[in-house]
């Protein structure tokens, strides 16, 4: 099991490395951690299936700001290795991959947070010398650290956990299974909603529905979507365009020229009125 | 046209033309040039370590700056003291972030010119930036961006486990984003610290916001419809012919008919602060007591 472990974590390693310190490329979204791990443990094809079916749970976990909602990186690659390695269907991979992801999130949260905080003395000892040499090793040593610490799971996680998963996929019963396959279909949904959440505007809502019914009803795929949402959105941009410059064109006049004119206007009426 | 419309078009053309944004680096210096590929290059090491709450992507940026105050500050202690004032909190969205980094050289540059500069002008324009610029940025970029990306490649995909699917997803996000960090650090040296409030106020901002969400919204839409999916096994019996589908009687009402809702009712509980968490978990005890109950 340690070779597999060791496995585990080089495809996280690689995956966190790249990302944070090759400028959030976003290798360590799922689909394209399932691409990496598929090439560690030797099947390209299911690394990729597991990816993309996690990538769509996942959408919405963003690590924007410093907040973590989950570590999906950590349950591809376990997802991906029991898949591959231990021969466990799919849809239960998918739903213990995303029971990974919440729990080692906990370790993810901790290291991006509270530990790397203790790295800050390293940073002002670097800056305090003035030395690009000094910055050079504070800001890439500890990217080594803290990366790797990040990968750490991935690793415990197949150590650990490899036997007894293998011990309990022969047991499952097929109602189980089903339950399973019910929440791969339904995971989806919490993964959107988390989307909506950031995006959401009673204004625009109604395109969501159209998005909805384009795929549901007309079957598009979602390139010919991307072009449609294009269209929208060109012809939205002329229009508010429009009319900011409109906006514009009437604050002008309230604080510049209006008073002069309007008067003079308002005079002009005035005469027409009474002539 | 009146004459009072003219003079409007005309004050207007003045006021654009008086400012310049430019992403282009023609009319640039070679030591310039050189400075910000130098910047550019090294933006992409921003988060190689995220300091945490005491310093985020600090130590990133002052390796980003090093070349501006390498090439403003010969003087040891001059450089020295410029770059410990960067060694405070900084954060904003990876590929958004040389613009303050463009904004930071130029303003750099002239500290090192004038001797009453004010340094503490630097810190304030670093921190006013990044509420805004990382709003705008996690919107775009995480928000609609990512998104766009992965519901192109997931569609390719799923199921058939395609590699067009990771490298299409590569491509779709990588291409904006990394010429969005080399614009956005020519155009951040280029206009200084002066304009980037003005362009805040003047409402473009909240128009290109509104875009983003728009696409992003009918992108979600379009990937609810395809990735999320309820099957119901469910039949009344009848005592002649074939039993009656629940699910055929769900897709006459409304195709995805359960998906939509389930979504919706995710939003609402994620608007009520339910942690996410609870949901993801609530979801997995949902679904496994439908497929022990024999409904899924």
């Amino acid at each position: 099991m340690l070779g597999l472990a060791l496995q585990a974590l080089l495809a996280a390693f690689i995956c966190y490395y790249v990302q944070w310190t090759f400028g959030q490329p976003m290798i360590d979204q799922p689909i394209v951690a399932g691409l990496v791990c598929g090439i560690v443990f030797g099947d390209i094809t299911t690394g990729i299936m597991i990816g993309a079916a996690l990538q769509v749970i996942f959408m919405g976990s963003v690590n924007v700001g410093g907040a973590t909602s989950a570590d999906p990186c950590t349950g591809t690659v376990m997802a991906v290795c029991f898949v591959t390695k231990l021969g466990i269907d799919q849809a239960s991979a998918i739903t213990l991959g995303t029971a990974v992801a919440i729990v080692a999130n906990i370790w993810f949260g901790l290291c991006f947070n509270v530990l790397s905080s203790f790295w800050a003395p390293v940073t002002d000892w670097a800056a305090s010398t003035g030395e690009e040499k000094s910055v050079f090793l504070a800001h890439f040593g500890g990217g080594l650290l803290f990366n790797l610490l990040y990968s750490l799971p991935s690793f415990l996680g197949v150590y650990l956990g490899a036997e007894p998963v293998a011990n309990l996929i022969n047991v499952i019963p097929p109602t189980v299974t089903s339950g399973f396959n019910a929440i791969a279909g339904l995971l989806p949904c919490v993964g959107m909603a988390i989307l909506i959440r950031m995006l959401w505007d009673n204004k625009i809502a109604v395109y969501f529905l159209l998005g909805f019914v384009l795929v549901e009803y007309l079957g598009l795929p979602m390139i010919a979507v991307a072009a449609i949402g294009v269209v929208i959105i060109v012809v939205t941009a002329v229009r508010e365009m429009e009319n900011l410059d409109l906006q514009k064109k009437i604050q002008t006049l309230r604080t510049t020229g209006v008073t002069s004119s309007a008067t003079s206007q308002a005079d002009m009426e005035e005469e027409d009125f009474f002539a | 046209m009146s004459a009072e419309e003219q003079e409007l078009t005309k004050t207007e053309d003045a006021d654009s033309s008086s400012i310049k944004v430019t992403g282009s680096t023609k009319n640039m210096s070679q030591e310039d040039r050189k400075m910000l590929k130098s910047i550019f290059l090294r933006s992409f090491n921003i988060f190689t370590i995220y300091g945490g709450g005491a310093k985020a992507g600090a130590s990133g940026f002052m390796w980003a700056i090093l070349p501006a105050l390498n090439r403003f500050y010969p003087d040891k202690e001059e450089h020295r003291k410029a770059l410990v004032r960067h060694s405070s909190w900084y954060n904003i969205t990876s590929n958004v972030g040389p613009i303050c980094m463009g904004i930071v050289a130029a303003m750099e540059r002239e500290n090192a010119k004038q001797p009453d500069f004010d340094t503490e002008s630097i810190d304030a324009v670093k921190a006013s930036l990044m509420g805004p610029m990382s709003g705008i940025g996690d919107a775009i970029f995480w928000g609609v961006l990512r998104v766009i990306a992965a519901s192109l490649a997931v569609s390719l995909c799923l199921g058939t486990g395609s590699i067009l699917g990771p490298i299409v997803f590569l491509l779709v996000y990588n291409i904006p984003s990394i010429l969005c960090r080399w614009y956005l650090t020519v155009v951040g040296y280029s206009i200084g610290s002066s304009f980037i409030t003005k362009i805040y106020n003047s409402g473009l901002m909240g128009i290109l916001t509104k875009l983003a969400a728009t696409l992003g919204l009918l992108m979600i839409g379009a990937m609810t419809a395809s990735f999320a999916s309820f099957h119901t096994i469910l039949s009344i019996p009848l005592q002649e012919g074939d039993p009656v589908m629940i699910q055929t009687y769900l897709d006459t009402i409304f195709k995805g008919l359960v998906p939509l809702l389930y979504t919706f009712g995710c939003l609402k509980l994620l608007r009520k602060n339910v942690n996410i968490n609870v949901v993801i978990i609530g979801t997995m005890v949902i679904g496994l007591a439908l497929g022990l109950l024999g409904i899924c």
